[in-house]
């Protein structure tokens, strides 16, 4: 895929917390098609990042810009019909509903306005078809991503590789333009965290998309990502390609700590 | 054995047979029974109602509201209040005499059903946004908080409600047509948006409301739906109940009220409509046989003064008893459906044939 323009931009993102700055003055941007790392030690304020991208937080400082618009003090579920889309760290599925309705969940922001609601309610002849193409691209997708053997299955009863895969399934199907991440490789075995990485990769050319991934897993960052953002601090103390960031001093620093000389 | 779906065109039909049996019985019932069946059917249906429209707000979207005998007195009051005849409400309110223009007004029960329905909706709207700011035990307690706000209002604004005294000679409009007829529309409009895509979107948020909004969802909109439209059949649930019993005094809808239609739903089973309509009909039912309890009963020659009260303290028992054996209530969060009983059906013939298929 032709890696172009930029996708999203973040300029000066501050988010405090009382007297703690979870992520300070964060500059930074993505191209479309883009597969982007963000690393960061423990607290380093990259679920932050995350969870003022998608809306959850509202930042305190600067602004993000989402394909030109600037989207930071929109509501997540606005954010979502904008195109980006989320996992979260720890696996947030709707537990008691099938493996095929979560993903059916995803396609109900495309019932637009609250006509809808009386459609569904009369059953009218277009809440019916819209229901079926609902299903059948729900379907087409579990295919897509090696989970149609388990669509009537309750998502909760999922091993936990398959919950992992499901949710991106579940974020895919809000057909985003920009997916992000939340450490999709916790607690996988390393066999399992291979299978991820080829699914990211293939996830990100069948569908157009540009990844953002929290990561903990060298292996994983440095194995798919083209580019990799490090925050230390809530500060970007890195960036540049995974052979780049691997020489950083400031990196090594990081997450090894000083030399000290007694 | 592979699981076997039936068509839509035979699902529709075995409803509307069910359906048409069931307006049937209802029509040898009206004709046959006793004032007292007659009555207890009549408590049925609009339990039914009560019971749905609760798992709707409770069981399905997650709402954990304790304010539903509140959105009963509004449409109750309502209604009374629209369809008592003039001279009536001259009489009643004593105290203070009954504001313009309800003074004026007296109409026919539809309307005033109508009325009453939307009104309590209204009410809904207007108490969601602050309360749906809360989660959890917080909602519970400022919904709980709500209901015994409006009944309290209803006890003290004499010149609208007649405070303590209540409102008496209620028309007796409501009959087996109307109540059952109201629970079947009820029924059916919430079961029909519990199966399409804003079904699903509202168990979502029940799932994970932080999950539901990031999957596009607008959280705060659907529980406001939600909410608005459980108080609206609420409403009318109430208003076929006032026209049943005809006297109606803020009493009526204390706390109480509430908890017996929780007992319903959590008896069915909490988020299974099918389940709600369950709860309600063997409460109902239950309730009236357990009436022998309190009967003054004799062993041999000594004879015992019936205890009123008796069938509560029996009927707490039997709930722990439910709620230690049977968790999940009589249906969990499981609907019944014909594809359910077509499938059981099958395995039971298989099985007596002795196939393994």
């Amino acid at each position: 895929m032709k890696i172009s323009e930029v996708l999203l931009r973040i300029e000066e993102v501050t988010k405090r917390f009382g007297g703690l700055v979870a992520v300070d003055k964060f500059d930074g941007y993505m191209r479309t098609g883009e597969l982007l790392g963000l690393i960061g030690p423990n607290g380093a304020g990259k679920t932050t990042l995350f969870n003022v991208i998608t809306g959850m937080y509202i930042p305190d400082e600067g602004r993000i810009l989402f394909q030109n618009i600037d989207i930071t003090r929109k509501p997540p579920h606005e954010i979502t019909r904008y195109g980006i889309a989320r996992t979260f760290q720890n696996i947030r599925l709707f537990s008691d509903l099938t493996v095929l309705e979560n993903v059916m969940v995803s396609q109900h922001l495309r019932l637009r306005n609250w006509l809808w609601l009386f459609r569904s309610i009369l059953k009218t002849p277009g809440a019916l078809k819209m229901e079926r193409q609902m299903k059948i691209k729900g379907l087409k997708l579990l295919e897509n991503v090696g989970l149609s053997d388990f669509a009537y299955e309750k998502a909760s009863s999922l091993p936990y590789g398959l919950q992992r895969r499901l949710e991106i399934a579940r974020a895919l199907a809000t057909r985003p333009k920009l997916l992000l991440l939340d450490e999709p490789a916790a607690g996988m075995n390393p066999q399992e965290t291979l299978e991820l990485m080829d699914f990211i990769r293939k996830i990100r050319d069948t569908f157009e998309l540009s990844i953002l991934v929290i990561e903990h897993d060298m292996k994983v960052i440095m194995g798919i990502c083209e580019r990799i953002y490090v925050l230390d601090y809530g500060k970007i103390i890195a960036e540049g390609t995974p052979e780049q960031i691997q020489k950083d001093p400031a990196v090594i620093k990081a997450y090894l700590g000083e030399e000290v000389v007694l | 054995m592979q699981r076997k779906t039936l068509s839509t065109k035979t699902q529709f039909f075995l409803t509307l047979f069910l359906v048409l049996g069931i307006w049937f019985l209802l029509f040898l019932a009206k004709n046959n029974a006793s004032e007292y069946v007659i009555l207890i059917l009549n408590l049925i249906a609009i339990n039914v109602i009560f019971a749905t429209t609760l798992t709707f707000i409770n069981g399905i979207t997650g709402i954990f509201s304790l304010g539903h005998a509140g959105f009963i007195a509004i449409g109750a009051y309502v209604s009374s209040l629209l369809t008592l005849p003039i001279e009536q409400k001259e009489m009643s309110f004593l105290i203070k005499p009954l504001i313009y223009p309800l003074n004026k007004v007296e109409m026919s029960f539809f309307p005033a059903c109508i009325i009453a329905g939307l009104v309590s909706a209204l009410f809904g709207y207007i108490v969601a946004a602050p309360s749906l700011r809360l989660i959890g035990d917080y909602l519970a307690i400022a919904t709980l908080g709500l209901g015994e706000t409006i009944r309290i209002i209803a006890n003290n604004t004499w010149s609208i409600t007649n405070g303590a005294l209540g409102l008496k000679a209620i028309p007796p409009y409501t009959n087996l047509w109307w109540t059952w007829g109201w629970a079947f529309v009820t029924v059916l409009v919430i079961a029909s948006l519990v199966k399409s895509s804003y079904g699903r979107a509202l168990k979502a948020i029940r799932e994970d409301s932080l999950a539901a909004k990031a999957m596009g969802i607008n959280v705060f909109s659907h529980q406001v739906m939600s909410f608005v439209l459980g108080s609206f059949f609420a409403g009318i649930g109430g208003a076929l109940w006032a026209h049943l019993i005809t006297t109606i005094d803020p009493k009526s809808f204390m706390f109480v009220k509430t908890f017996e239609i929780l007992i319903m739903t959590v008896l069915g089973g909490l988020g299974s409509i099918s389940g709600a309509i369950i709860g309600a009909a063997i409460y109902t039912v239950g309730l009236e046989f357990l009436r022998v309890l309190e009967a003054p009963f004799s062993i041999g020659s000594i004879t015992f003064p019936g205890i009123p009260g008796m069938r509560m303290v029996v009927l707490s028992l039997l709930l722990i008893l439910l709620m230690l054996f049977w968790r999940r209530g009589i249906m969990g969060r499981r609907e019944l459906s014909w594809d359910g009983l077509y499938n059981l059906l099958r395995r039971i013939r298989f099985s007596s044939r002795g196939d393994r298929a």
